[in-house]
């Protein structure tokens, strides 16, 4: 229960005035305020959508580039040339040749800089290949499966031959002397023949071939 | 106009209405914003903030005959008051249970005019006048307080003694009180 002097206090307080109590208050400039701020349309709330979207974008950018670093190496198949000797060639003959080529790409990845983003592929593609062998006493060689999508086109090993090297030949030139010899003795044209089932060619020199006037045959 | 009339313009959102209890409240509500928040162009800030919120929840009032505004709109300004300096952390009352007991039937402060109170008021401590706003002049209970300020009801009877002998130890100083 409050006391009387409080009761009396309260009741004092209430009629006192801002002008008795010595302060000075713009009620009119107050009222101006109170009703501009009544008359302020509420704020709708806005939604951070450009923040949304660019969180997004930045998101989506991330997960691009974050799964192509993820892709495995990929390696291309090696490419094989088959060079098919002509039915009436007689000289040494690379009869099939392969090129082996061992192509590897790297996976591209990505420099950025501090001032925008550039983007830098980076492959390294390492190519060998290998010389035609003049002789070559077997060439090994393995039927390479084409890819479904040409089912029809697929190398096929050839007949292999044996081919005799130029150098080899002149090692054994006494020996053909003794052959062209005993040819002339016999009135017999020389014309060596280095492979049986291919059947020797004259040319206008005399020679079976281009390759056979380098074998110091005279 | 009457305040009746005047609350029903209100409801309506007419702004004579308005005006009308503006003009009629606003001096006593912003004497009793600046005794518990001091300053001039902050107790007129919270004072504003107090009538709009009355404008605008003005449709839940039932109006029940003279005072029952002044009142209501206390209750408000009281709030605003009390919200504001929560939010300057002023309002900071550190657990008390020592009362001191002072003597309040023969209180000094009848003895003095309601500007000369005010102004003695406004010299105490952030928690001694809440509480002693709260109490004396407003006519809440301890345990109101309590609840209000999230204190103890030893507390608030606490901070009102502490308010009461600092109150008095100023009348000394001033004359009006003569200790016996």
């Amino acid at each position: 229960m409050k006391s009387n002097n409080e009761q009396g206090l309260q009741k004092k307080m209430d009629t006192l005035d801002t002008l008795s109590a010595g302060f000075v208050f713009d009620k009119d400039g107050a009222w101006d305020k109170l009703q501009s701020k009544l008359e302020a349309k509420p704020r709708r709330k806005v939604l951070p959508i450009y923040w949304m979207s660019a969180a997004a974008c930045l998101l989506v950018m991330f997960l691009v580039f974050n799964n192509r670093g993820a892709r495995e190496e990929h390696t291309v198949a090696t490419p094989v040339i088959v060079i098919q000797p002509h039915k009436d060639a007689t000289g040494p003959v690379a009869t099939v040749v392969t090129r082996q080529s061992d192509i590897a790409v790297h996976v591209p990845y990505v420099h950025i800089t501090k001032k925008g983003t550039s983007l830098k592929k980076e492959g390294v593609v390492a190519t060998q290949y290998k010389d035609i062998p003049l002789i070559k006493e077997e060439v090994q060689q393995t039927a390479i499966p084409i890819p479904d999508s040409h089912p029809q086109r697929m190398a096929v090993a050839k007949k292999k031959w044996k081919v005799v090297h130029i150098n080899e030949v002149v090692t054994e030139e006494e020996n053909i002397k003794t052959i062209v010899k005993e040819n002339r003795m016999a009135g017999i044209k020389f014309l060596p023949r280095y492979r049986n089932d291919i059947p020797a060619q004259e040319t206008e020199d005399n020679s079976v071939s281009k390759n056979l006037l380098q074998f110091k045959l005279n | 106009m009457t305040e009746q009339r005047a609350i029903e313009g209100c409801k309506k959102g007419d702004r004579i209405s308005q005006k009308h209890l503006f003009d009629a409240y606003a001096d006593n509500m912003l004497l009793l914003c600046m005794r518990y928040v001091r300053v001039v162009p902050d107790a007129e800030e919270v004072m504003l903030n107090g009538f709009y919120k009355f404008l605008k929840s003005i449709d839940t009032f039932v109006y029940n005959g003279s005072g029952s505004v002044g009142a209501w709109m206390k209750k408000i300004m009281v709030n605003e008051c009390l919200m504001f300096l929560r939010k300057k952390k002023e309002l900071r009352i550190a657990d008390e249970t020592y009362a001191e007991q002072v003597s309040t039937n023969d209180d000094p402060l009848m003895k003095m005019n309601a500007a000369e109170i005010l102004k003695l008021v406004m010299q105490l401590p952030t928690g001694y006048r809440t509480v002693f706003n709260l109490y004396a002049i407003e006519g809440y209970s301890h345990k109101e307080i309590a609840a209000e300020l999230s204190i103890t009801e030893g507390t608030s009877k606490s901070q009102l003694s502490k308010a009461r002998v600092m109150l008095q130890k100023e009348l000394q100083k001033t004359g009006v009180y003569d200790e016996k």
